[in-house]
């Protein structure tokens, strides 16, 4: 989601926070229907994930998720929100696990999908104000402090998160350069992320909801796990085997690619959901 | 191939399971290739049936069982006898497909399951505790000029459960001009005590004669007047061919009619039922009535809550979409995967006692500034909660890039504008089951977006569960009264795919059997 408002400090930021505090406090009392608030409307969401790189390492008790991320967006300054385990510890650390991986079963997945598309080469972004939503409360009155709003469609899925008992985990990042359009989006690149939770059995990553740019995501995807698994991903194809050597101990590792699908989609030159329609 | 269990999988739990659940979910699931350039109906993909042993607890436990099908019948040896038509039809003759391909519906009584197709086949019994295949349930014999079997999907059940009904008929294969119709259509009365079993011939009711339209996605029963009563949901599917396409191509679609009900009083004498139309519903123009279920009164009569998709359901996903894409250019568009409405659905609610009736219809689109009214878009189960006062429905919602134009041209007149519809998000609602509005509560969830669409509710609306699942979603629960709250979730994605080639999407409906 790009993050459009401009910054503020001073009792100027204390007036945006006591209005998001009663725009979501009517949202809440009219069970979050938009009616009531269209003021929560977000404009365009202008980002996507374009393609990702990420391995799932699996010990049979936790899941470790290491990625490198594509992401392209209008404007200069965005966020980027995922549902994890409330007992996930997320962090932003160096490793080399993706790229000795991809030296052995096979370099430039990415790249070569990027250089089938018209994006540019990206530009390296960092992660940064770590943020966790509790509630939908939370989440849409960050939003609303930072001026970029919500879709009313977005929203019902995150609330089934938290009923989960999810937590949304949500980062901003920035460029010095600007998308200034759908067809010259600015494209980054961000590092090294890693979420880790306790879990016994493999469990892939949600299907993200479509962000107005890209409809598919491409995905180069691997699972580490100590012994010989079984385990496919649902949609992409199997593209090798191995094994490996990953923090002292052999793991036995799948490589899985090709594009799914984005959440949501609608179809060509279909604007988003607005408080006009 | 023989029907093949697979090891069990531990789910793994987050929550508490209530002591409500203990016994198991039995889900009809089917596997597609993951390849979509490959075109292959839903109707036909293997069934993979799948039981779910719940141990309640905190966290408790999941276990799932899979029983891959035989679609031959071949592995049930001399309890299925084979014709030498079928021996030869089966793997070489796509009109006559196979003898059961049960990856759609459930029906249980008595630990006995039938697993349903949705269109086609006949049902297969199964023994709930040893979860091995009995029987095929078949009282049509197919043959060169009619080779396929058409069977109702979701069975009546008297109030006491003691007997349940369903219709099976022959398909005639289509001619040039004409597409498939059904032939030599029996209603089934299964005896679950005595295990006596007959077929009557049914006939056609006046006003509804056309055997092209003439199947039955489910069943009911009512009593009146000391009579046994089965109404039937002539769904009118109408297909252009009994074999799947061979290639994936635009066709023209026929145009199914609306959907009406059937009825027919029980007469053991006789050895043909004459079917009439249920009164009310001469005007009613929803297409493809599909599931239901009913409420019985102490007395006589009945009410009926059942849902129209407003989807053209013997058509499935193939060829340009409504906005002229080419498949090969939509990552989501797997041919042959599922239907889309050209529309928004309804549900309706049938009251009759007396000899009167009344009919109360809900349907909406879907407004996103008014996401808490719920919409009708693509309806797939609808279940009364043990009280009687709620109706749970599961909506599939629409993904507009996946509606062909091919199909979208034969309803036009009356489907939605592509320019102006999105995205709209599968949901489960809550519904008075007298008002049939949305049932809600200050605090307290009627409405549940993005949830599985199969569902079940154990229990009533205040304090009961309802259950979803799927294979990517896993095992729900979440509380009735509350749908904002869940108790508890299970899951394992080894239920996701099959080897490394094929996945198993949403199945469509579920069903728990009581430990009790």
């Amino acid at each position: 989601m790009a993050l459009t408002s401009s910054p503020v400090r001073g009792p100027e930021f204390a007036e945006r926070v006591l209005r998001a505090e009663e725009i979501v406090r009517k949202a809440e009392e009219t069970d979050w229907d938009f009616e009531a608030t269209p003021e929560i409307f977000a404009k365009e969401s202008q980002a996507d994930v374009i393609a990702k790189e990420i391995a799932i390492v699996h010990d049979g008790h936790r899941q470790t998720i290491i990625g490198n991320l594509v992401i392209a967006g209008i404007g200069s300054r965005f966020n980027l929100m995922g549902p994890v385990q409330p007992d996930s510890e997320f962090k932003i650390k160096p490793t080399s696990l993706l790229s000795d991986l991809a030296r052995q079963l096979g370099e430039g997945d990415v790249t070569a999908f990027l250089n089938r598309t018209a994006y540019d080469k990206p530009v390296e972004v960092d992660f940064h104000n770590y943020t966790n939503f509790y509630t939908l409360r939370d989440l849409v009155f960050w939003h609303l402090v930072q001026g970029s709003g919500c879709f009313p469609t977005a929203l019902e899925h995150m609330k089934r998160h938290f009923a989960l008992g999810k937590v949304v985990q949500n980062n901003v990042y920035e460029t010095p350069f600007v998308g200034r359009d759908r067809a010259k989006p600015v494209v980054m690149q961000a590092r090294c992320m890693s979420v880790a939770h306790n879990t016994r059995v493999v469990e892939w990553m949600d299907k993200p909801l479509f962000g107005g740019l890209e409809q598919d995501t491409f995905h180069v995807e691997y699972l580490l796990t100590p012994g010989r698994s079984r385990l496919s991903h649902p949609y992409l194809t199997l593209a090798d085997e191995a094994r490996v050597e990953y923090g002292g101990i052999r793991w036995h590792v799948r490589k899985f690619t090709g594009a799914t699908p984005k959440e949501g989609l609608r179809g060509p030159a279909i604007p988003p959901e607005s408080g006009s329609s | 191939m023989q029907s093949h269990g697979c090891s069990p999988v531990e789910l793994y739990v987050r929550g508490e399971i209530p002591r409500e659940l203990e016994g198991c979910f039995i889900v009809a699931m089917n596997r597609r290739h993951k390849d979509r350039a490959r075109f292959s109906r839903w109707h036909d993909s293997q069934a993979d049936l799948l039981r779910m042993d719940v141990v309640p607890g905190s966290p408790g436990r999941v276990t799932a069982t899979i029983l891959e099908v035989d679609p031959s019948g071949a592995d049930l040896g001399d309890r299925f006898v084979r014709s030498s038509f079928e021996r030869a039809a089966f793997g070489a003759n796509a009109a006559y497909g196979y003898a059961t391909q049960p990856n759609h519906g459930v029906n249980v009584a008595d630990q006995r399951i039938w697993a349903t197709n949705l269109l086609f086949g006949a049902p297969l019994e199964l023994d709930l505790q040893t979860w091995e295949p009995r029987r095929i349930l078949r009282y049509v014999e197919p043959t060169p000029e009619a080779p396929r079997v058409s069977t109702t999907a979701h069975f009546a059940f008297s109030r006491d459960r003691s007997r349940a009904y369903f219709h099976q008929s022959l398909l005639c294969a289509e001619t040039e001009g004409s597409p498939v119709r059904a032939l030599s259509i029996k209603l089934v009365k299964l005896d679950l005590v005595s295990g006596a079993e007959r077929a009557w011939e049914l006939l056609p009711p006046q006003g509804d004669a056309a055997l092209e339209p003439a199947n039955f996605h489910s069943a009911f029963w009512w009593e009146e007047n000391g009579h046994d009563y089965v109404g039937l949901l002539r769904t009118g599917a109408v297909l252009e061919s009994l074999a799947p396409h061979v290639g994936a191509e635009e066709h023209a679609v026929i145009r199914m009619p609306a959907s009406t009900i059937w009825f027919v009083r029980i007469d053991e004498t006789v050895e043909r039922l004459q079917a009439e139309l249920l009164p009310g519903l001469e005007s009613f123009h929803g297409f493809a009535m599909s599931h239901l279920d009913v409420s019985l009164p102490p007395g006589d009569g009945f009410v009926l809550y059942a849902n129209c998709k407003q989807s053209d359901v013997a058509e499935e996903t193939h060829g340009q979409n409504i906005y002229g894409q080419d498949p090969a250019a939509l990552t989501e568009h797997y041919a042959g995967m599922v239907a889309e409405p050209f529309n928004y659905g309804c549900v309706i609610r049938y009251e009759r006692t007396g000899g009167r009736h009344k009919v109360d219809v809900f349907e909406r689109p879907y407004e996103a500034m008014r996401a808490s009214e719920g919409h009708t878009w693509l309806p797939i189960n609808v279940q009364v909660d043990a009280s009687q006062q709620a109706v749970y429905c599961s909506f599939a919602g629409f993904r507009p890039r996946l509606l062909p134009q091919h199909v979208y041209a034969a309803y036009a007149d009356i489907a939605v504008d592509p320019a102006r519809v999105r995205y709209v998000p599968p949901l489960i609602m809550r519904l008075d089951a007298q008002t049939l509005k949305p049932q809600k509560v200050k605090g307290r969830g009627h409405i549940t977006y993005a949830e599985p669409l199969a569902m079940t509710v154990i229990g009533d609306c205040e304090s009961g569960y309802l259950c979803t699942f799927s294979p990517e979603q896993g095992l729900r629960v979440l509380h009735a009264g509350d749908m904002n709250r869940v108790t508890a979730y299970a899951v394992n994605h080894e239920l996701w795919h099959w080897n490394d080639l094929h996945f198993r999407p949403d199945p469509p409906h579920m069903i728990h059997v009581s430990a009790a």
